[in-house]
């Protein structure tokens, strides 16, 4: 058969190519290689230099955190969760399209996922890093932050297991375990790719330490695909469980608007919906700087903010949800809650989120506004502001006001809740800046693979 | 008066010297512990260096003793009954303005930790109110003067004593000056004195006075008397501008009747009625069944009319008096109808008082009322106060004038900080006017630094006296301590003056009272704390006296009618209930505790009613200038503006005490020192509580810390709405007709969330705990005699050790007490009823802190209390969120890193000290119900119910809290909760708590019910969305 029915698929639906241009197997390696393998472009040094100063910021509200105590923080008696747990969500949310993008969709054999997954997949372990940080240090003393993990000890005592806080610790803890194996495994053949090319003795055994002796061999490529897919396998319920766990902080407490069943899924809908504005947030410009826009294609950013479209009406329909449960439960503390939300003192955060999350999203309906970059970056942005604001209209609302208004208060963060929030996309950024500089940021052996050339077939339907 | 610095000055200074720009700075460095101190050797030796890292290394186990190096030794000859670790208890008095109170302070060896009343005592009958729980503090204030000053250097008691030797004490230019007295031993010094000094000016002043009471009464009986009331035998009681029940010098013993006849426990059971007229907010007014705001101009109005009504009712004998010159709102016109018939069906069994600061005429009426109503001797016994010496405010004035006019050479200031409160009446600075001036005091406040010499005066609980109840029992100030400093007490003083140079110990057993005692009466009388045939002994009955020789206090009122209530704005004035008049500025319980109306720490603010900030476009913490016409010079005051329902229109309350400068010697992290409020004496004229004023924006504004402050106002809008919503839930109420009806009503609320009566469980899935057996700790809290006083919330403080935190901290919303005063308003915004509820941990059975902690820091004990493991806590906060009581504090700071250690003294030593990261709450005084349990074990006995008394309980002078054991039907808590009218605090979530409340009740007399309150509870009942 001719070339030009390659791409139909059963449902005579045209698919653009997954690689665009006329790369061949070769172009690839070179392409992605080189990027590890020549100076950096000045934008590189110009945000790292950013980032690391940014990393610099962290480190001073670290300190100056533990050295005077979590007052520092805006927190005051009924708000005894602020910006720390709001971030640790929000950090955990955009941890979720990393797995989602390598696990999820591999199973589901979607294709397109192997120009993305590898950075994904890096954002994800950046961001739980991230996020760990947070319970880790807005404990009122975190020098005995290690009572949470179950170790023997001379006091005779276990964490308290019906404590959601403690199913964090084991749910992150597992999630952040699993997906850096994952990461790692899927890093393998690339690793060794780069030790070949490698020039400089240090690289040479650096690259060969991790390509842990891959010579490409069939049964190496056998082995690899089975230990890759027992991890998507396992990293799948991850997926889902991570968040779930993460939103029973709040689903199992008895405070009004945490105490909501609804929490697991709608946790995990907003997870993915950040998680992806995130990549989008990220491709966007790594494209651009490194030229893969053959390799990071139009299409691929659409079947994105496709998804974001579907999870940010899902988050939308979940915010309604609550209000319905809300008003039908005819439990005045639910109500109230909820009615407090959207027309309290928090009233502003909530429109944000709203309009973040739920309107922003509905542009994507639009095929025009969807192949469009700058609209594409400014409403992945957009939709990350959202989901921060919908952690923090969570945490925040529900806490300032619940059952006896004798102690209702308003929460206002101070200098010290933003900087170590800002001081964790110091973190992120510098992190992922030297994943970018030292490491394949595409996965070349899986993006060779979805090539035509991959196909023994040669497209043909036998 | 450049050194008054008023409201206005922002510029904040650690000293007085330093304001002043003194180049004395010797004053600052005087040593904390002069004697017996180690002091760093001028140079560091490597050896001595040695010695003292060692010793600060033992030093370092000793948290909270304070004692010399040199002492720390064992006992040699062991005092007797002093084991480490086991309290002493003894008994002692706490004298304050006319009265004195009983007290029984807990020592941990030798050194008094806590205040609780002395049962026997008629005047406390084992409970405190706020101040005298809080004055332990003051002893070990770090900042109290410790050693005889002579122009701001250390000297002594010799040097002293030779300079009043030298004074020419005929020559009559010698003036004193005291504050209420009411010591015997002291009062027969001062006699003698008088004697010696011949032609020297002998003053007495109190802000607190009852000067007006006094004169008013006497010009009727003749005698120096007080009413002594026993509102446990009235069912009417009116209150006139009188805040019986916290700012009266008799307050517990009022606190105390009036729960007597304002407890119920069945629905036969009846209650007394409140009605309070009043022009501020006080917590009289809060408890009131009928509250009505008036204009203070007005009060003499409202008296004429209840006269003439009273006289329309029967009460032929008194006089008609002409109000034409009275205006008078038509709405209150009728509830005078109904009062005067009130009192009139309720004769004999009712109760009229008036605010000590009314001038004498309406007390002379206001007891002609009570004659008539046949009250005097049945509800209102009175209580002589001859032997006192009492403030009088003519020969005070007398006394300032002569000062001005430079016509005193000596002026002897005994406690009391002269320049506080009279600085805007002098016309210099004080040094310049008099030459010598002795000041026995407490501080260095602005009297020390104009005076000559400055003597530290001895806290009660290091010297030696005696007191005189008002109601005459005699009663002996027991030391528990040896002084800290070197103080004197004003007995000692005295005798320095008489040049006997005797101690207190020695004066007292000299004195003529206690000379007649042989010594195992006397020690007797140490050991009960009170002379108990003394006990009463000044309470008299009145003759009835014919009130047509008294016509003229009926024109008298006819004279001050007010025809138009004025224009411009009237201050009123009332003494703060955290600082009284100034002298516990220094003590940061009092300060921190928030007032318990306006719900403000810290500082004084300006109170005005809603509509005049409305009219007047203020808002919360506007600053606001203050201005007063005085002999033509206008004095002024700058305010922070607070809005509080219920408030009379164009009346500002101001709080008087405020604004005390004294120097701080010690440097808190969490203290701010400027922090002072300030001084309403700055224009206030003397003897009037209220006045004509001007009130200026500034545009300025002040922060003020109040901790309740994001709904106090809300009665409008969406939170308001709520509010309204679920106080009918949370402060459970009916009034007393109704429950007569209905005694079932507290549960209409758990009806409505479909779950089971008292006493059943709502159904789980889980198997419930059993705590059938042993000792099941809980506890009961009747809303209905609560007052809101925060007597309860210090003791808790002092007993527990919860740090201060500071005005900033209390502005963030991190105020540490584990006692939460919730105050609400109900209803109309300008009229409003009000609700208090006092919230602490309510140790839930199914506790939902416990489930949520992830390393099992709080946990359940088998006697069902909530504890806090402090060791194990993390300080997630989780918990805190997790309670639906918000009853948790957390410490975000290490609030007690610069506690001076001689605060630390005053620590409970049964009681750990929390650092920061750590959660804490109340433990139902876990450490007293060990002490008792082991007691009792001891003692081989079954723990009963009186064995424990925990904190809050014992300081509770209505008796509002009741703890024991719930499994005991027999206890006093068993019983409580066995009332129809007990319910549990947002009962539907389940969380079982053991504390629960008795529900208020409300008593309105029938005709003065509006209508739309008839609206009952039931209304409530099903609002059904047809899902059911």
């Amino acid at each position: 058969m001719s070339d030009k029915i390659k791409n139909i698929d059963p449902y005579g639906v045209v698919e653009p190519p997954l690689v665009e241009g006329d790369h061949t197997f070769t172009t690839i390696t070179e392409k992605i290689s080189s990027i590890t393998e020549t100076p950096p472009p000045k934008g590189w040094w110009l945000a790292f230099l950013f980032s690391l100063s940014l990393l610099g910021v962290l480190q001073i509200s670290l300190a100056y955190l533990i050295y005077e105590g979590v007052g520092i923080w805006g927190l005051n008696n009924p708000v005894g969760w602020g910006w720390a747990i709001v971030n640790f969500v929000f950090w955990v949310g955009i941890g979720h399209a990393g797995t989602l993008i390598s696990a999820v969709l591999f199973l589901f054999r979607q294709k397109w996922r192997t120009a993305i997954n590898r950075f994904a997949e890096a954002m994800t372990i950046f961001a739980v890093i991230c996020a760990l940080i947070f319970p880790g240090v807005h404990i009122g003393r975190v020098w005995v932050a290690y009572y949470m993990f179950p170790i023997p000890n001379s006091m005779l005592m276990w964490p308290n297991f019906r404590s959601p806080l403690l199913w964090d610790v084991f749910a992150v803890g597992t999630y952040f375990t699993v997906s850096l194996l994952f990461w790692y495994v899927g890093l393998i053949p690339d690793f060794a790719t780069l030790r070949d090319r490698a020039k400089s003795k240090v690289k040479k055994v650096v690259f060969g330490i991790l390509s842990l002796g891959w010579r490409s061999s069939n049964r190496h490529w056998q082995n690899y695909e089975q230990a890759y897919l027992m991890l998507a396998g396992l990293s799948t319920p991850l997926v889902l469980s991570v968040h779930s766990i993460v939103s029973t902080d709040f689903a199992i407490s008895l405070l009004p608007g945490w105490h909501t069943t609804i929490f697991p899924p709608y946790f995990v809908a907003g997870a993915i919906f950040s998680g992806f504005a995130m990549v989008i947030t990220l491709a966007i410009p790594v494209r651009w700087i490194y030229g893969l826009e053959s390799i990071i294609t139009m299409g691929h950013l659409d079947k994105m903010a496709k998804i974001m479209l579907v999870t940010g009406s899902m988050v939308g329909y979940a915010y309604a949800m609550e209000f319905f449960i809300a008003w039908y439960s005819n439990n005045t503390y639910e109500s109230f809650a909820f009615v407090n939300r959207a027309f309290g003192p928090y009233a502003w955060a909530y429109w944000i989120m709203i309009s973040c999350n739920v309107i922003v999203p509905q542009l994507f309906w639009s095929k025009k506004l969807r192949s469009s970059i700058p609209v594409l970056f400014i409403a992945s942005i957009f939709a990350n502001i959202g989901m921060w604001f919908e952690r923090f209209v969570i945490t925040v609302t529900s806490l300032s006001r619940d059952y006896l208004p004798a102690n209702w208060d308003y929460y206002s963060p101070t200098i010290w809740d933003a900087s170590l929030f800002l001081g964790s996309f110091g973190l992120f950024f510098t992190l992922f800046l030297l994943f970018l500089r030292f490491m394949p940021i595409i996965a070349i052996a899986e993006v060779k693979s979805v090539m035509p050339e991959a196909d023994p077939h040669h497209g043909e339907e036998h | 008066m450049s050194q008054i610095k008023n409201y206005k000055d922002k510029t904040y200074w650690r000293s007085l010297d330093e304001k002043m720009g003194s180049d004395d700075i010797k004053s600052f460095l005087i040593k904390e512990f002069p004697e017996g101190t180690v002091e760093l050797a001028e140079t560091m030796t490597r050896k001595k260096f040695l010695t003292l890292m060692g010793a600060s290394m033992a030093m370092a186990g000793l948290v909270g003793c304070r004692k010399p190096v040199q002492k720390l030794i064992p006992y040699v000859d062991a005092p007797e009954d002093v084991i480490p670790g086991i309290p002493n208890y003894y008994s002692t008095t706490i004298p304050i303005g006319l009265n004195a109170y009983g007290a029984i302070v807990e020592s941990h060896v030798g050194r008094p930790t806590h205040i609780e009343g002395n049962k026997d005592h008629p005047q406390s009958k084992g409970s405190v109110n706020s101040f005298m729980q809080a004055s332990i503090l003051d002893l070990y204030d770090p900042d109290r003067l410790k050693e005889p000053l002579l122009l701001n250097q250390i000297s002594n008691l010799k040097e002293l004593s030779k300079s009043i030797k030298s004074i020419d004490k005929d020559k009559g230019k010698t003036a004193f000056i005291t504050k209420t007295i009411n010591s015997p031993s002291t009062i027969e010094l001062i006699n003698k004195l008088k004697e010696s000094f011949t032609g020297s000016e002998w003053v007495s002043f109190d802000l607190d006075s009852k000067e007006n009471q006094i004169s008013g009464l006497k010009e009727l009986t003749g005698k120096e008397i007080v009413p002594f009331y026993r509102f446990d035998k009235a069912n009417v009681i009116l209150s006139i501008e009188s805040d019986f029940l916290s700012a009266d010098q008799t307050s517990i013993h009022n606190q105390k009747t009036f729960s007597k006849s304002r407890r119920v426990k069945t629905n036969s059971d009846s209650m007394n009625r409140l009605y309070c007229i009043e022009s501020n907010l006080t917590s009289t007014g809060m408890m009131a069944d009928h509250r009505f705001k008036i204009n203070p101009n007005l009060v003499h109005n409202f008296l004429a009319e209840l006269n003439n009504e009273l006289i329309k009712l029967g009460l032929y004998n008194l006089q008609s008096i002409d109000i034409t010159n009275s205006s008078f709102d038509d709405k209150y016109k009728k509830v005078i109808k109904v009062l005067a018939s009130d009192l009139i069906k309720n004769k004999s069994k009712s109760v009229i008082t008036i605010g000590d600061y009314l001038p004498d005429h309406a007390h002379s009426l206001v007891y002609i009322l009570n004659q008539e109503l046949g009250n005097n001797n049945n509800t209102i016994k009175y209580a002589s106060v001859q032997e006192s010496l009492k403030p009088e405010l003519k020969s005070t004035l007398k006394l300032i004038d002569k000062i001005n006019n430079k016509e005193i050479d000596n002026l002897f200031i005994l406690d009391m900080d002269f320049v506080h409160l009279f600085s805007h009446m002098l016309k210099d600075q004080l040094s310049n006017l008099v030459s010598n001036i002795y000041y026995l005091g407490t501080h260095k406040d602005l009297t020390s630094d104009q005076s000559t010499w400055s003597i530290p005066i001895s806290h009660y609980l290091e010297s030696w006296g005696d007191a005189r109840s008002i109601d005459g029992t005699l009663s002996i100030i027991q030391p528990l301590i040896r002084p800290l400093y070197n103080s004197i007490s004003i007995n000692e003083f005295l005798s320095i003056m008489l040049g006997e140079s005797k101690t207190d110990y020695k004066i007292l057993k000299d004195s003529k009272i206690w000379k007649s005692k042989n010594k195992s009466d006397f020690n007797k009388v140490i050991h009960d704390g009170l002379l108990k045939t003394s006990a009463l002994s000044n309470v008299i009955n009145v003759k009835k006296i014919n009130i047509k020789s008294h016509k003229q206090i009926f024109s008298q009122i006819n004279q001050n009618l007010t025809k138009n209530t004025p224009k411009e704005f009237t201050a009123r004035f009332s003494l703060s209930s955290q600082v009284y008049d100034g002298r516990y500025m220094n003590n940061f319980w009092l300060r921190e505790a928030p007032d318990a109306v306006s719900k403000i720490s810290w500082e004084n603010v300006a109170l005005i009613s809603i509509q005049t900030a409305k009219d007047n476009n203020l808002s919360n913490s506007d600053v606001v200038e203050i201005s007063v016409m005085n002999n033509g010079n206008i004095s002024s005051i700058e305010a922070p503006i607070w809005i509080l329902p219920g408030l009379p229109d164009n009346t500002v309350i101001l709080e008087v005490g405020y604004g005390r400068i004294m120097e701080r010697e010690v440097d808190r992290t969490y203290i701010d020192e400027g922090v002072l409020g300030y001084n309403a004496l700055n224009i206030k004229k003397p003897g009037s509580y209220f006045s004509s004023i001007k009130l200026t924006k500034t545009g300025r504004k002040h922060p003020v810390a109040c901790v309740q402050d994001h709904h106090g106002l809300d009665i409008e809008g969406l939170a308001g709405d709520e509010v309204e919503k679920r106080l009918p839930e949370i402060i459970r109420e009916s009034t007393i007709e109704e429950y007569k009806k209905d005694d079932d009503f507290v549960d209409y609320y758990d009806k409505k969330w479909h779950i089971p009566k008292k006493n059943e469980d709502i159904p789980s899935m889980y198997p419930t705990h059993d705590y059938s057996k042993g000792h099941q700790w809980g506890m009961s809290i009747d809303l209905n005699v609560c007052s809101g006083c925060n007597a309860c919330a210090i003791a808790c403080q002092s007993e527990n050790n919860i740090p201060v935190v500071g005005k900033e901290q209390v502005m963030a919303g991190r105020e540490m007490s584990w006692v939460r005063m919730d105050r609400y308003f109900k209803g109309d915004a300008e009229n409003p009823e009000f609700a208090l509820q006092p919230v602490s941990c309510l140790h839930c059975e199914n506790a939902p802190c416990e489930q949520v902690c992830p390393v099992a820091a709080t946990v359940h004990d088998e006697n069902g209390l909530n504890g806090m493991a402090y060791n194990r806590c993390i300080g997630t906060r989780y918990c805190a969120n997790n309670c639906p009581y918000k009853v948790r504090r957390f410490n975000f700071y290490n609030y007690t890193v610069d506690t001076p250690d001689v605060v630390q003294m005053a620590a409970n030593p049964d009681v750990t000290v929390r650092f920061r990261g750590v959660m804490e709450k109340c433990t139902y005084c876990v450490q007293r119900i060990h002490a008792a349990e082991i007691k009792a074990k001891l003692e081989d006995r079954e723990l009963t119910d009186s064995d424990i008394n925990v904190a809050c309980q014992s300081a509770c002078a209505m008796d509002a809290v009741k703890f024991g054991d719930i499994n005991n039907p027999e206890s006093e808590v068993s019983k409580a909760k066995a009332l129809s009218h007990d319910y549990s605090l947002l009962k539907m979530l389940n969380t079982k708590p053991r504390t629960t409340y008795l529900a208020k009740f409300r008593n309105p007399h029938p005709d003065l019910v509006v209508a739309d309150k008839s609206k009952h509870n039931h209304d409530h009942g099903h609002d059904s969305h047809g899902h059911h």
